[in-house]
């Protein structure tokens, strides 16, 4: 028996191109800019052919894993992509979500070990749908794609990870989503045993990536952990810890790839201050939370409104001076500034 | 390659404990041994080690003990000399070196020991990135050279000593349990009570495997007499904190509750790992490991695939030294029965 | 001022040996090393007469109060009813009748 656990296992092949992204139902309220951020970057910089789908739904993890729809229900949904990916011509899906990363792995894995579940989930599926599918050749999650090509973004940085005040590396901490990296390890980049789709990021980019000792913990967003109120003082409780833990490394930012975890580790250093007066951060501003799109964005010179930043609870001002990056505080909030991303979307409209 | 051919008696593979001892019988029976270690030095693991359990008895000295005789009796030891495959040959056995070069022996005793588990393999315990982290056999080789170990004992005041490091673990495929490190746990936990008496020690275990002659009496003499603390809890992960002491966390499984601790540092038991050689038998083991399987008849437990060939030691499983030199022994007994059956044909 | 969203923070049930008090543990090692020879076999509790009824664990109780958590079992305390069958079972000869005496003696004092 040669169940070897190294390095090699977690190495994944990523296509070079033609991917089909699946967007997250819950980043494109918490951070919008993101996801079209990662396409941009993919299309405009890349030259990638990557299909953002209109017609793709929510992947229904948030209800799968808070025990709201059954499991029957969910692989039908994602068999219902995986048809629209057919039908589009691509075998490479990308999930923006890591709970969607997650969700389809297992229906494959379910698939594999029970093929008579495959032959239901299809004949359920042409009952509702009249579609068919092919099962994705590859599943990478978006956060393996920008590590995949982070030495390009790196040839093109305009604002490495750079203190320009002090001229040293920023310090980043990483937190890595658990249905990404815990349910499939073998299946990401490092899984958790070997985190390094992000730290590979923060030092391509010019970065110090900062291990802390709960740096493999839970965000606290659990699903059930959170939707029950009830519960939420376990969910904080679990942020809360790691925010203790990184604290001292006095980290510049923190990096994630988790729709969840961006969103709690952001929202609860407010939460938590209010509930025991305890603020984190360099004067007690909050360590801000970037997702890995917006720290590719910044680091590619995208203007920090347009990638979304103003849309964090805790403010990344204190860091884009760090970087040297100019903003117009003005235009944080105005909804008619010219940036890529409108002008993208007029575009669109026209 | 070159086609030198050598006529030897018998040949040793292996000049650790079992292939010394095998050696020394082989010498006592009347045939002539020739050595071959794959090593630069002889001795196997025992060259690297400090005292041996239970009764802190130097390695040295067992080695010593174990060569004394041999050179005496001017045994030929050829280190720096890998084995690599062995095929009946009409004069009895041909077996090939790395470097290509054959010999012809009448009969041969496999005794190539154990692989020490590489325990970077547990990443969530940090070896190899962690510098207060070290293997059992670290410590070893750090005493066994110079007394110590690298901290200063005014900084010492927690020191954690993990069980089962590579064994017993279906994650890295040893579901089986190596034996001697729960004794060897207790005993490192008393030297560094030696070495650092005002430290407070802590081993934490899954079980307490504690089978041979005065081991038990060890464990009662670490409790009772140098305030060794055992816990009963795996330590599901290690991570180092800004000053590079040991963040731990574990249960406690008997008072039923998580438990977290900063150890300024700790040792990891590692456990031992075989390697197969198909030529000595092509049976796997039914605990899927790969040490070299051998049948499990009560009599013939030194047999290989090859009639003259008799294996020994760490090389069929995890093995204490006295074990291993028993059964070195055994198979050069076993192979000199061989012989002189054959002879009398 | 501190502000409530109709939750708290959950506090953390985990055992940290950093920040527990060690003091009593201590005293009751020096008082009585023979507890230190404790395997956690369970004979103890086992045959405890105040065990089946009242939920009283002895071997927990001394474990817990060894890992520096005295103070949490005042009221388990006062369940043992110092009929010594504890003491009489232990393989590891552990006066655990006296365990007991000695750590009501200490939270008492």
């Amino acid at each position: 028996m040669s169940v070897s656990k190294n390095w090699k296992n977690y190495n994944q092949q990523i296509p070079d191109d033609r991917y089909y992204y699946a967007r997250s139902c819950i980043r494109q309220n918490f951070f919008p800019g993101s996801e079209k951020t990662f396409l941009t970057i993919l299309q405009d910089l890349l030259g990638k052919d990557i299909y953002d789908d209109p017609k793709h739904t929510s992947c229904t993890g948030i209800a799968y894993h808070s025990d709201i729809i059954p499991f029957e229900t969910m692989m039908t949904v994602v068999a219902r992509h995986f048809s629209l990916m057919t039908e589009a011509g691509y075998k490479n899906l990308v999930p923006s979500c890591v709970t969607s990363f997650g969700l389809y792995n297992e229906v494959l894995e379910t698939w594999e070990h029970h093929p008579e579940v495959e032959t239901k989930i299809r004949e359920m599926l042409w009952k509702s749908t009249r579609r068919e599918f092919e099962k994705p050749e590859a599943i990478m999650h978006a956060s393996d794609i920008i590590y995949h090509f982070r030495d390009i973004i790196s040839d093109h940085a305009q604002n490495p990870l750079i203190n320009v005040q002090t001229g040293e590396p920023l310090k980043v901490v990483d937190h890595i989503g658990c249905h990404y990296a815990k349910i499939f390890p073998s299946k990401g980049i490092g899984g958790a045993e070997f985190p390094i789709v992000l730290s590979g990021m923060v030092s391509s980019w010019g970065g110090q990536s900062v291990d802390y000792p709960e740096r493999r913990h839970c965000c606290g967003f659990g699903f059930r952990q959170y939707l029950v109120k009830a519960n939420r003082g376990y969910s904080i409780a679990n942020s809360y810890r790691k925010f203790e833990s990184m604290a001292p490394y006095k980290p510049d930012f923190i990096v994630a790839n988790c729709p969840g975890c961006a969103m709690f580790l952001d929202r609860w250093q407010y939460t938590i201050g209010e509930m025991k007066n305890e603020w984190f951060g360099a004067n007690g501003q909050g360590i801000p939370i970037l997702t890995y799109e917006e720290m590719a964005g910044l680091v590619l010179g995208f203007d920090p409104w347009a990638i979304g930043l103003q849309m964090h609870q805790t403010d990344c001002e204190p860091l884009l001076k760090k970087m040297g990056i100019s903003y117009d505080r003005d235009k944080k909030f105005s909804l008619k500034r010219k940036t890529i991303l409108l002008n993208v979307l007029e575009e669109e409209i026209q | 390659m070159t086609n030198k051919q050598t006529q030897f008696p018998i040949a040793v593979i292996g000049s650790g404990p079992a292939g010394l001892a095998a050696a020394n019988t082989l010498l006592a029976l009347g045939h002539q041994p020739v050595i071959f270690e794959k090593e630069k030095i002889t001795g196997g693991k025992l060259s690297r080690w400090h005292q041996l359990f239970p009764g802190f008895i130097s390695a040295a000295e067992i080695q010593e003990q174990l060569i004394g005789p041999l050179k005496k009796a001017s045994v030929k030891i050829s280190t720096e000399t890998e084995v690599k495959t062995m095929k009946p040959d009409s004069g009895g056995l041909e077996i090939e070196t790395a470097s290509g070069e054959k010999i012809i022996a009448k009969g041969a005793v496999w005794a190539s020991g154990y692989t020490e588990f590489d325990a970077r393999r547990k990443e969530e315990y940090g070896y190899g990135l962690y510098k207060n982290v070290l293997t059992s056999a670290d410590v070893e080789e750090m005493l066994a050279k110079d007394g110590k170990l690298p901290f200063d004992s005014a900084d010492v005041k927690r020191i954690g000593i993990l069980h089962c490091v590579g064994s017993r673990d279906e994650k890295v495929g040893n579901t089986y349990c190596s034996k001697v490190c729960c004794i060897c746990a207790v005993k490192q936990a008393i030297e560094m009570k030696k070495l650092y008496p005002s430290a407070e020690v802590f081993n934490f275990y899954m079980d307490l495997r504690l089978f041979g002659k005065g081991y038990e009496e060890l464990y009662r003499e670490a409790q009772m007499d140098w305030q060794v603390n055992f816990i009963r809890g795996r330590v599901s992960e290690l991570a180092e904190d800004q000053q590079g002491k040991i963040r731990m966390k574990t249960e406690d499984t008997l008072t039923g509750v998580p438990m977290k601790m900063t150890l300024d540092f700790v040792i990891l038991m590692v456990g031992m790992e075989g390697k197969r050689f198909s030529f000595l038998s092509e049976n796997k083991n039914t605990d899927g490991s790969d040490f070299i399987s051998y049948p499990e008849n009560f009599t013939g437990e030194n047999q290989t695939a090859l009639p003259n060939v008799m294996v020994a030691g760490a090389c069929k499983g995890p093995s204490t030294i006295v074990d291993a030199m028993n059964d070195g022994k055994s198979a050069a007994l076993a192979l000199h029965q061989y012989l002189i059956s054959q002879a009398e044909k | 001022m501190t502000h409530s969203f109709g939750y708290s923070i959950s506090q953390s049930r985990e055992t940290n040996w950093d920040k527990l008090d060690h003091r009593f543990a201590d005293k009751l090692l020096d008082l009585e090393p023979s507890v230190r020879l404790c395997v956690g076999c369970g004979s103890c509790t086992g045959t405890c007469t105040a065990a089946p009824r009242s939920g009283f664990d002895i071997r927990k109780v001394h474990t817990r109060f060894r890992r520096g958590e005295a103070g949490a079992f005042v009221a388990e305390l006062e369940k043992c009813m110092f009929c010594g069958k504890c003491s009489m079972v232990c393989p590891r000869g552990v006066n655990i009748r006296n365990v007991m005496d000695l750590m009501k003696k200490l939270i008492e004092a």
